[in-house]
């Protein structure tokens, strides 16, 4: 089981375009595919039309056994599943510091995931916190949408400033550009010139189209209703490519 | 067998109630709350399975749908329908399932059918209206499939039933629970615990016990020897019939396998119990027999070592793995060539005249049932009288062995056990399941030590034969040559081990405790015979 973290310190850079349309691409391969949706804000559930809600709330998760396969519930989509929002997971870093051992929990809740998954894609919510660094200890890959913009590359900076000073080795980070405008000039001019020390980019890029946008009224992966956009082809090229870096 | 990465969704199966047409169903099941026409189209259904039909054996079904949208391969669980696994698949699956793209079910396939191909056992044609069950915000949280099913049966198709699928969506179990309940109260639909595709399969599991070549002829005790022994060679007969449209095909190589196993169990029958028939009679068809095996071995030697090449890659450094693959190809090549002989020898009248005067041989012993048997002796006195000499020859060849002896003893006692063997596997209903099953295992720890050392020293005759063939003017041609040595040094090595390992199999196989066994097997003949 690969578990792939869509992950970034920054909101709105296309962390959930990522882990949704990614997901979705893997289970139409026939990979048995799971997405854990641990933003609070549920906009992957929202994709997949799925209540941003678990029974149990986010302390139940790390209390009771077997927790995740209580919660995950069946997308529209064959081999692809989904652990919904909960709201109480804006708490989590509280719920975690509870608990003994708190940067493993979300590890350890996974790891019996293997049986039954090959991937597990993680959206994850924005900012550096306890979540994030569960996040960290239990992925295999970190995949980092950027947008192309000084800001952005500062935080990726940070990020990665921050795990070199924490020595994280489970993971490999795979930044990429994500909702590149070619009207713009930075846009082009950052791709092209790709910085150096933040980790490898990968080469395919995600434009800024509305044809993403658009998943929020669809409610679908772009696959569904834009299969031959070039938004959907852009996704189809960064799957392709991250498979090659699992 | 099941360690699988499966979700195992279980499908509920519903029948319509009677006189129910597909379309008056429908139109029942719209008037319910949340249903939502998702899609309708003919498609066809294939149900997959070895020609010995292992999957079922095993409880599973396998299922290819070409539908709209692109294939899909289906992995059921025969005894509550779950969805073990799917695989998008656009074109019919491969002949071998280990050949998919997906390892992890390319493993399962593998576990699953051996070394079997995937060949289709039923053919269905499939009218299909989809329906979701929706919540309100539009999630689907169960499929429900009307399905209007036919059955093609020898170029016709014939009705074979409408069924309700409904598949509920992880996590939406109790909700969909709820569903079912009203549908059976508000439709009338029943329940179908088993479902139309075990139901189908099952009827066509006739076909595949018919094709085991598992030998299990039941016999009675004081069944007049000739007869009883002319049961087994007509199954034998019947084993070699079916097999041979799959030799011609190529559809794997179990079937020659199978074919040769059961010439060599008519052979040997044929030579240890040749006082039961007139020597003049079958001294041609033995001589026949020989022809056929003879005849057909080299192309299995070819499939055997074909069968190797990937245990002999995994003999050499991942990089030089690919420095095997002339070999492949040559032996492709032949395999080719040899294949077509052994058609031309199946065509041939030789063999058509064999099978034709073997089958009236057969018919003409089958002795008059009132008629009394010659001597007075039963099946099960000669059964217990051959396979005690044979057993017999066996224990005095093993003990004549020790750590000088030359490997042609060691043959000669393996070819002693295949016909011991062969023998207790003939009369083995004669004997209590449990008995006979501990002394089988027994005799396989045997024969697998001699099996092995027979094949390796096969394996390094074929390297050497295969490295004089290897064009020497090739530039890669020392690189092959260099792959096939690390090789015949792994095999050699590997020789000796089974050489030394023979001694604690034969101790275990003549060991007073196991000597009971047969002697209890003995004692029950005996008794059985009284």
């Amino acid at each position: 089981m690969k578990v792939i973290a869509s992950y970034n310190i920054k909101g709105g850079v296309g962390k959930t375009a990522a882990a949704v349309n990614l997901s979705y691409l893997a289970a139409g391969e026939g990979a048995s595919t799971l997405v854990w949706d641990l933003d609070p804000q549920g906009a992957a559930s929202f994709y997949f039309r799925i209540k941003p809600k678990i029974q149990m709330g986010g302390k139940g998760l790390f209390r009771r056994k077997r927790a995740l396969e209580r919660v995950i519930k069946g997308t529209d989509f064959p081999n692809l599943d989904l652990i919904p929002a909960d709201f109480s997971y804006r708490n989590m870093d509280l719920i975690l510091e509870g608990l003994r051992n708190p940067q493993n929990r979300i590890r350890k809740l996974l790891k019996p995931m293997a049986r039954e998954y090959d991937y597990v894609f993680i959206d994850c919510p924005p900012s550096i916190s306890l979540v994030s660094e569960n996040v960290f200890k239990a992925a295999n890959v970190l995949l980092v949408p950027t947008i192309p913009t000084t800001l952005s590359l500062r935080t990726l900076d940070q990020l990665v400033t921050f795990i070199a000073k924490r020595g994280y080795r489970n993971f490999t980070l795979l930044p990429f550009f994500s909702m590149v405008d070619r009207r713009k000039n930075i846009h082009r001019l950052i791709t092209k010139h790709r910085p150096m020390g933040m980790g490898k980019f990968l080469d395919s890029t995600i434009p800024y189209a509305s044809i993403v946008e658009r998943m929020g009224t669809e409610r679908a992966p772009l696959e569904v209703y834009a299969r031959s956009s070039p938004a959907a082809g852009a996704f189809r090229s960064l799957w392709l490519e991250l498979k090659t870096r699992l | 067998m099941t360690e699988f990465k499966s979700r195992k969704q279980r499908l509920r199966e519903f029948l319509l109630p009677e006189g129910k047409t597909a379309a008056s169903f429908v139109r029942s099941l719209r008037k319910l709350a949340g249903i939502r026409r998702a899609s309708a189209g003919k498609y066809d259904c294939v149900l997959y399975d070895s020609f010995d039909g292992r999957a079922y054996a095993q409880n599973v079904l396998l299922s290819w749908v070409d539908r709209e949208g692109g294939g899909i391969l289906q992995a059921l669980s025969a005894r509550d329908t779950a969805l073990l696994w799917e695989q998008p698949m656009k074109k019919p699956p491969p002949r071998f399932g280990w050949t998919i793209d997906r390892p992890d079910k390319a493993a399962w396939l593998k576990r699953c059918m051996g070394l079997r191909a995937l060949l289709p056992a039923i053919k269905l044609s499939v009218k299909r209206q989809t329906f979701r069950w929706t919540d309100d915000e539009d999630k689907t949280r169960a499929w429900i499939h009307v399905e209007d099913t036919e059955i093609s049966t020898g170029g016709e198709w014939a009705h074979a039933g409408v069924r309700l699928v409904i598949e509920p969506l992880r996590g939406y179990a109790s909700s969909v629970k709820r569903l079912e309940d009203r549908i059976v109260h508000d439709t009338g639909a029943r329940i179908d615990p088993e479902g139309l595709f075990v139901r189908l399969m099952e009827r066509h599991s006739i076909e595949f016990a018919r094709r085991s070549a598992r030998l299990n002829v039941i016999l009675e005790p004081e069944m007049e020897p000739r007869a009883a022994i002319v049961k087994v060679l007509t199954f034998l007969a019947d084993v070699m019939e079916v097999n041979e449209e799959g030799v011609m095909a190529a559809w794997d190589t179990e079937f020659l396998h199978d074919l040769r196993v059961a010439i060599r169990r008519t052979r040997s029958l044929l030579g240890q119990l040749k006082k039961q028939f007139s020597a003049e009679d079958i001294q041609p068809f033995r001589d026949e027999f020989a022809w056929l095996g003879q005849a057909t071995g080299r192309m299995r030697d070819i499939d055997v070592y074909l069968l190797e090449i990937p245990e002999f890659q995994k003999m050499l450094p991942t990089r030089f793995r690919g420095d095997l693959m002339p070999v492949r190809d040559l032996l492709l090549k032949q395999q080719k060539a040899e294949h077509k002989k052994l058609k031309a020898v199946l065509r041939s009248k030789k063999y058509r005249d064999l099978m034709t005067r073997w089958r009236a041989f057969l018919e003409q012993q089958q002795p008059e049932p009132s008629a009394p048997s010659g001597n007075g002796a039963t099946v099960a006195m000669v059964a217990r009288k051959r396979i005690r000499a044979l057993y017999k020859r066996v224990l005095k060849e093993g003990w004549a062995i020790d750590d000088e002896s030359p490997a042609e003893d060691l043959h000669e006692l393996r070819k002693s056990c295949k016909k011991l063997r062969y023998l207790i596997e003939c009369f083995q209903s004669l004997f209590p399941a449990d008995q006979i099953g501990a002394v089988i295992r027994k005799m396989k720890q045997l024969q697998e030590n001699l099996g092995e050392f027979q094949d390796l020293d096969v394996q390094i005759d074929g390297l050497l034969e295969f490295a004089e063939q290897l064009d020497i003017d090739r530039e890669d041609t020392p690189k092959n040559l260099l792959a096939m040595g690390a090789i015949l040094g792994n095999l050699e090595h590997r020789k000796r081990e089974v050489r030394t390992e023979f001694k604690g199999r034969f101790a275990a196989f003549s060991s007073s405790e196991n000597r009971d066994r047969f002697n209890n097997l003995f004692r029950y003949a005996q008794r059985q015979a009284a």
